[in-house]
């Protein structure tokens, strides 16, 4: 009995690790299109303020010290906005680096056909639960699995091929 | 060539071959440089520093240069790298741009003689001028590019 509970709740756990990854990926690339968004607005503002900072430049457009005042303004601002720009792409580096560890799935490739399955750790997982289910079949949880598991059974040789990374 | 895929975006992207792995961060962070000098050269432009003239243009200069060089180097990478044409027309609207923008610099420094009978500082400006229209159309082409690469990840 204390077997069957711990396995019911490892098999709760499974949707749970996956929708908080995915969560997590999710939360990562938002992230990511804001940074993405303000980088390249901040370039396009930054390259508007030199346009109009440079006609202000213009003589012919009889350039006094008040124009040229405001003209430096906007490319002093532009300038700011340009450095901004710079730094935004780091900033999206080091946000894709905390986001390099392991999805829970994995591609693998055969020949031409692409298979997605789970990655060795939740695919143990998986064939907990159904170990569970086999040992006790009456034992249904109400939880569901938001993404498509594929777990092959221990004795399936294409589920211990090693992971193409 | 080497390859390696992009976690979030799925996309599969290129690992620098023109430079080392370790120094294309550096290449980011030459971005931020040139900004600064863009910044200190610009406050040297204001009229209550006008002795400091010439120091900002060479600040002006230095950053010039820089962008040109990361710009180049970016354009020759995705050359190399990608057979988009978005990339490639992005990157050369920004080499385009540095070079007027360098050019421009160039004419605001003293001792440019007059060329075809106007003031070499009436022609930089309208260097800055033409070079910023290049920067505002390669911001056009870039945010139109990543929209797309944005859309195609949210659909997977």
């Amino acid at each position: 009995m204390k077997r069957c509970m711990s396995l019911y709740l490892l098999r709760s756990l499974v949707p749970s690790r996956l929708a908080r990854e995915n969560h997590k990926a999710a939360a990562a690339l938002r992230q990511m299109k804001i940074n993405v968004l303000l980088c390249s607005s901040c370039t396009m503002i930054g390259s508007a303020c030199f346009l109009v900072g440079s006609v202000l430049y213009l003589p012919t457009i009889g350039c006094t010290e008040h124009t040229v005042r405001c003209g430096t303004w906007l490319f002093v601002v532009g300038s700011c906005l340009f450095v901004w720009a710079g730094v935004l792409p780091i900033v999206n580096t080091r946000l894709r680096a905390a986001n390099e560890a392991a999805p829970p799935f994995e591609t693998v490739v055969h020949g031409t056909v692409r298979l997605k399955r789970a990655r060795p750790t939740f695919q143990a997982l998986g064939r907990a639960v159904h170990a569970a289910n086999r040992f006790n079949s009456s034992l249904k949880s109400p939880f569901k699995s938001p993404l498509p598991l594929n777990f092959p059974e221990k004795n399936d040789s294409a589920g211990d091929s090693p992971p193409a990374e | 060539m080497d390859s390696r895929t992009e976690p979030l975006l799925g996309a599969t992207t290129q690992v620098p071959h023109l430079i080392p792995a370790w120094l294309e961060p550096w290449v980011g962070r030459s971005y931020v440089l040139a900004g600064c000098l863009f910044v200190l050269g610009s406050v040297l432009f204001f009229p209550e520093l006008e002795e400091y003239y010439l120091g900002g243009c060479y600040f002006f200069f230095a950053g010039g240069a820089i962008y040109l060089c990361t710009s180049a180097y970016d354009l020759l990478e995705v050359w190399h790298t990608s057979d988009g044409e978005f990339d490639r027309a992005m990157n050369l609207l920004y080499v385009v741009g540095s070079v007027i923008y360098l050019v421009g610099t160039w004419l605001y420094m003293p001792g440019v003689p007059h060329i075809g009978g106007r003031m070499p500082t009436e022609l930089g400006a309208w260097c800055f001028v033409v070079g910023s229209f290049f920067f505002v159309f390669a911001c056009f082409v870039n945010g139109a590019h990543t929209g797309d690469v944005f859309a195609e990840a949210s659909s997977r």
